[in-house]
């Protein structure tokens, strides 16, 4: 019933993040894993959304040399002043020359792809803080899932490790697949958007049914092996209705913990730097005192609420 | 670092001293932290003195001279003040010591020093020193040292290149604890029973001729001890009577009542045993001004102060002498004591931006001979004074051993986290059998102490660390850069090392790291013949009489100190390790591996500064890094360091003890920063070598802490001394629920086989700095909601976010 551990699987990943502390217990490595069918306009981590590596500008690290005009076959690359500012992306064909080229890492690319090996291989070399502190590996992303064969291969060589191993999901995946995979996962950090379907989808672009259901089901069994994730999207997700309605999810699936993470717009730059836009430009972080309320609203339901910053 | 200082912690007296503290240092720019004067009594004394004893045997000649120091010189005693003693005629100035050897002292009171003194001062001065031209210890060495050998005696601390003198060093730590016992009475009446034994005539009968002349040293150095005893006794009697003169003219009240106590303790102690812990600050005190600042000027305090008080403080707490808040606030003004001693330095040691600071480490925790944990009310008091006063000195270490209480740890964390730096961390697992492994005892291995981050063995004489006049440091970076230049100097062309063979012809790295090794070898070898002149000629011109009479043997051997050695530990202080590394790895990636470079483009590169190379200097900085736990330079690494250690050992002192690399330079780097080139790692001219013999260079670990002791772990501390590491931190790593995580940051560091950890808490200042100069920041992570990024990626609204949120941290 179960398929070979397969260690030379690839996949695409965007970062291997070690000294993790917020992403599980304990001392961790978070494993990014590029690619998400979500589109949260407020996501912070935009270089993850697509499933290909992309390059990354980093005009302020330029040289000035033009190393990647010469390279550059589609005249992608957009100077000012002799300096890199950006690429015209609707001319780069992502053969990827011009950062190959680049001595400064001005263009940088973002999503290497690597085997299941080669990653273990990084993730491994903390592996006495992980004992130390009860700590262990993250898969996060992106949407992990949304690479299937290969986040079940990098899970199944960390249990391999006796590592443990949390997952950082939103769920949308069939329950079977799930299923499988959830064998070889110690804590799954499951991110909540909206409970209601309409603005999940208006919001996302994807509907939340099976992500709820998962849930749920998940939560029937193995109510400790959850931690929710809900970032306050102000205007989006805190309104009163919803805090309610959540606070009667939260009831019903009583997760161990629960994580709340105020909007911010900290990962603005990192848009920029894709020469992608960022469309919530008006949208505020969320003051103290709502999250104050928010989390006092759920900590009524029983489980442990946090406040991420 | 401008952080606020924990007033309700501090008792208005202790208030008072803080604010009267007056900074021992002297900067020609704009930052001068008020006016310090030079006092010439001490040196004016001393020179007197010795143009008395003309002809007497030497040792009693330094013993009488300490003698009228004592004697004659001004003594004072500041409002407030429990603890008492000073070494200068008042509290603006430093004193000196003309009979060593300080040639950068001749010019400076014409020129940068200037301000320190009046006309009449400046005449004297020049007086003093002509007494001293000829009689110091420096024109001892130099008129025996053959002139090839000259420049590496130090003379102009700026003058040798790469090897750099480095300033005095501690002296061996007295045996606190014994004076504590017995008091100064009872080892004048040891000296004397030995004086006795040793001119017995039956015992005279059988000695030969070398026995003879051992004689006679022996039966002047008991009485040179005995009159130094004797002296510090009075003196201390001393401020006994000018205690009980200014009670007399107070009407009643605290400060009367502190005075008489004041009289009493002075008078007693330390010529008699220490009877309560006041007594025993009070006589810790005293002997460490007399060893420290007055006998001679030393760094270093160099104690398990909590093992040394606990007893004093745990029988007045029963009998009801004392109170938790008296024992806090005598520790307190005990810091400001250390805080008020300053040594003069030259011009240029305060221009690299030195500070204050003598490097006088103060130990908590570790194990005992028995094999405990020593953990005690007074190891919390010491990290809670030093949280309130936010002295400077003394410099905390916490001695790391699992067995460490958790509330220990944590109220560790509490105070670096206020982002003072302090305590530093080091790992007893480590060094106990690096101790052991450099032949030194279980029993005393056990009770060594750290004076800033080097080794001590309070109590035994320790040779190594005397007075240092000799330039034993090595700048490894500037050895690597004579190798690509066959040992010239590329800005004067002058040969400076060794001719070793052209780069241009090298066809592998093991050619490099081959001609750099015979560069430190080259000067290693010029090192060591200095360094033994220097110390058989202590033993013969620079006797420590007192400090002597309060070690472990010297008065059981009849030898000073300067004579003989318990335990030597030779080494020569480097720095540039990681540049070394880092080059090499670069150099071996881009010339030999992918030949993306020749040789002589990099030549060429190095000579010009990178001039029209901005490409290559980009390709330099994106080859691997120290400190990422990659193997591709981490290999290069370890092998750089055990080939570095080898070449040490290959040299010994008068001893016979091998030579190691001394990982110790705290701040060695900034002036050899600027006396260094170029080099293959992306570094300009000039610019800023790694801070630690260890810690990966600056901005160029890109993947967090755990990384850096990836690669840290692989150099061999049992054997090898290099061994500072300095990592930064934001507060929030060490707050709420992270704290219990950074204390298994901390358990792993001490099972990766560590020495010495050092967290450099980030402050809002430090942030600023990033935002002007990211590229020295590169590397610092911040945690942002949802993920971690390095500070100097994110975009300026984001870093002011940042910023604010850790001003409040210190709030």
């Amino acid at each position: 019933m179960k398929s070979q551990l397969d260690n030379s699987a690839k996949g695409t990943i965007t970062n291997i993040q070690r000294f993790s502390l917020h992403d599980g217990p304990g001392i961790r490595t978070t494993v990014f894993l590029k690619g998400c069918p979500l589109k949260c306009p407020w996501c912070s981590n935009p270089e993850t959304q697509a499933h290909y590596p992309e390059i990354m500008v980093f005009s302020s690290r330029c040289i000035g040399c033009q190393k990647c005009v010469e390279v550059c076959p589609n005249q992608a690359i957009k100077l000012v002043e002799g300096e890199v500012a950006g690429i015209d992306r609707d001319k780069c064909n992502r053969c990827y020359k011009c950062a190959e080229g680049c001595p400064s890492k001005t263009l940088d690319i973002t999503g290497r792809v690597l085997t299941v090996a080669e990653v273990m291989n990084e993730v491994l070399q903390d592996k006495l803080f992980y004992i130390n502190s009860n700590g262990g590996v993250t898969f996060s992303g992106g949407e992990p899932l949304a690479q299937y064969e290969f986040l079940l291969n990098l899970l199944k060589e960390a249990k391999t490790e006796s590592l443990h191993t949390t997952l950082d999901t939103t769920g949308f995946i069939s329950w079977e697949l799930f299923q499988e995979l959830l064998e070889y996962v110690d804590l799954i950090l499951y991110d909540v958007k909206h409970l209601d379907p309409g603005p999940h989808l208006q919001w996302t672009g994807i509907d939340n049914h099976p992500i709820l259901k998962n849930l749920k089901r998940i939560a029937a069994t193995e109510k400790s092996k959850i931690w929710i994730r809900f970032a306050v999207i102000p205007g989006f997700n805190d309104t009163k209705k919803h805090i309610e309605d959540l606070k009667n999810f939260v009831a019903e699936v009583h997760p161990q913990k629960i994580s709340l993470l105020p909007y911010h717009t900290w990962g603005l730059s990192k848009y920029e730097k894709l020469g992608a836009l960022y469309q919530l430009q008006e949208v505020q972080p969320p003051r103290e005192e709502e999250m104050a309320w928010i989390k006092g609203e759920l900590a009524d339901c029983g489980p442990e609420v946090e406040v991420g910053r | 670092m401008s952080n606020p200082s924990n007033n309700e912690n501090m008792t208005e007296r202790v208030k008072k001293r803080k604010k009267a503290i007056v900074f021992k240092t002297y900067a020609p720019d704009e930052k001068t932290r008020g006016k310090v004067n030079l006092c010439l009594e001490r040196a004016r004394l001393v020179t007197e003195s010795f143009k008395e004893t003309e002809g007497e045997p030497m040792v009693l000649r330094r013993a009488k001279a300490l003698a009228k120091v004592l004697e004659k010189m001004t003594i004072y005693i500041e409002d407030g003040e429990l603890i008492i003693g000073n070494y200068a005629s008042n509290p603006e100035s430093f004193s000196f010591f003309p009979e060593v050897y300080s040639p950068w002292m001749e010019n400076v009171f014409e020129n940068e020093y200037r301000d320190m003194m009046d006309d009449e001062g400046r005449k004297e001065i020049k007086e003093i020193y002509e007494y001293w031209r000829k009689n110091c210890f420096g024109y001892k060495v130099e008129a025996v040292l053959p002139d090839k050998l000259k420049r590496f005696f130090a003379k102009d601390p700026m003058a040798i290149y790469p090897v750099q003198y480095c300033g005095s060093s501690g002296a061996p730590i007295p045996n606190y604890e014994k004076v504590f016992k017995v008091g100064l009475n009872g080892i004048i009446k040891e000296a004397k029973e030995r004086l006795k034994a040793v001119m017995d005539p039956k015992a005279i009968e059988s000695l030969d001729g070398q026995g003879l002349i051992d004689y006679e040293e022996q039966v002047h150095f008991l009485r040179a001890a005995i009159v130094t005893c004797r002296a510090v006794g009075a003196f201390s009697k001393r401020y006994a009577d000018l205690a009980r003169k200014m009670a007399k003219g107070e009407p009643e009240s605290i400060r009367k009542k502190g005075l008489q106590k004041v009289a009493d303790i002075c008078a007693w102690v330390p010529a008699n045993p220490c009877r309560t812990f006041h007594d025993a600050m009070q006589c810790f005190f005293l002997l460490h001004l007399v060893t420290h600042h007055i006998e001679y000027q030393h760094q270093g305090i160099n104690v398990r102060f909590d093992q040394l008080m606990y007893p004093f403080y745990e029988k007045d707490l029963k009998e009801g002498l004392l109170t938790r808040e008296d024992a806090l606030e005598l520790i307190e003004l005990l810091w400001i004591k250390f805080e008020e001693c300053g040594i003069l330095r030259s011009p240029q040691y305060y221009t690299i931006g030195q500070g204050t600071t003598l490097f006088r480490g103060l130990n908590i925790g570790g194990l005992t001979d028995g094999g405990e944990y020593l953990c005690n009310e007074i190891s919390f008091l010491v990290l809670e004074a030093t949280k309130a006063v936010r002295t400077i000195e003394p410099s905390l270490s916490l001695r790391y051993h699992p067995k460490i209480p958790i509330e220990l740890l944590y109220k560790s964390m509490d105070v670096i986290a206020t982002g003072h730096g302090m305590p530093a961390i080091f790992n007893d697992p480590v060094i106990i059998p690096h101790l052991l492994n450099k032949g030194i005892h279980l029993k005393d291995a056990l009770n060594y102490t750290l004076g800033c981050v080097t080794w001590f063995l309070p109590g035994k004489n320790l040779s190594g660390n005397t007075i240092r006049l000799v330039s034993r440091a090595l700048n490894l970076a500037g050895c690597l850069e004579l190798a690509f230049f066959q040992g010239r100097n590329k800005y004067t062309g002058q040969l400076e090392g060794l001719l070793t063979p052209d780069p241009a012809t090298f066809t592998s790295i093991d050619d490099l790291m081959d001609a750099y090794l015979e560069q430190i070898r080259y000067f290693l070898d010029k090192l060591e013949v200095v360094d033994r002149f220097v110390n058989a000629l202590y033993g013969k011109h620079f006797q420590l009489p007192f400090t002597s009479a309060l070690l472990d043997g010297c008065i059981e051997r009849a030898k000073d100190l300067t004579s003989w050695a318990e335990y030597s530990y030779p080494r020569a202080i480097v720095c540039g390790n990681t540049n070394v590394i880092d080059s090499l790895a670069a150099t071996k990636k881009l010339v030999f591996d992918e030949k993306r470079i020749t040789m002589g483009e990099l030549i060429e590169a190095l000579n010009t500064n990178w001039e029209g190379k901005e490409s290559l200097r980009q390709q330099c900085i994106n080859a691997p890094k120290w400190g990422n736990g990659d193997e591709y330079v981490d290999s290069i690494g370890q092998e750089f360091h055990r080939r570095t250690e080898e070449v040490f050992e290959e040299f010994t002192d008068i001893y016979g003890t091998q030579w190691t690399q001394g990982g110790s330079a705290a701040a060695l780097y900034n002036v050899m920063s600027l006396r260094t080139g170029a080099t293959p790692d992306g570094r300009k001219d000039k610019n800023l070598l790694s801070d630690a013999v260890l810690s990966p260079a600056q901005g160029r670990d890109k993947k967090g802490p755990t990384a850096v002791l990836g690669s840290t772990s692989r150099v061999d501390a049992i054997n090898g001394f290099c061994h500072l590491l300095n990592q930064r931190f934001l507060p929030q790593f060490l707050r709420g629920e992270l704290k219990k995580i950074f204390t298994d940051y901390i358990r792993t560091w001490s099972d990766l086989g560590h020495w010495h950890i050092q967290f450099n808490v980030v402050d809002s200042e430090i942030l600023r700095e990033a935002q002007e100069n990211p590229d020295k920041y590169a590397n610092l992570v911040v945690r942002v909601a949802g993920y971690s990024a390095f500070f100097v990626d994110l975009s300026e609204h984001t870093q002011e976010d940042i910023i604010s949120r850790t001003s409040q941290c210190f709030a």
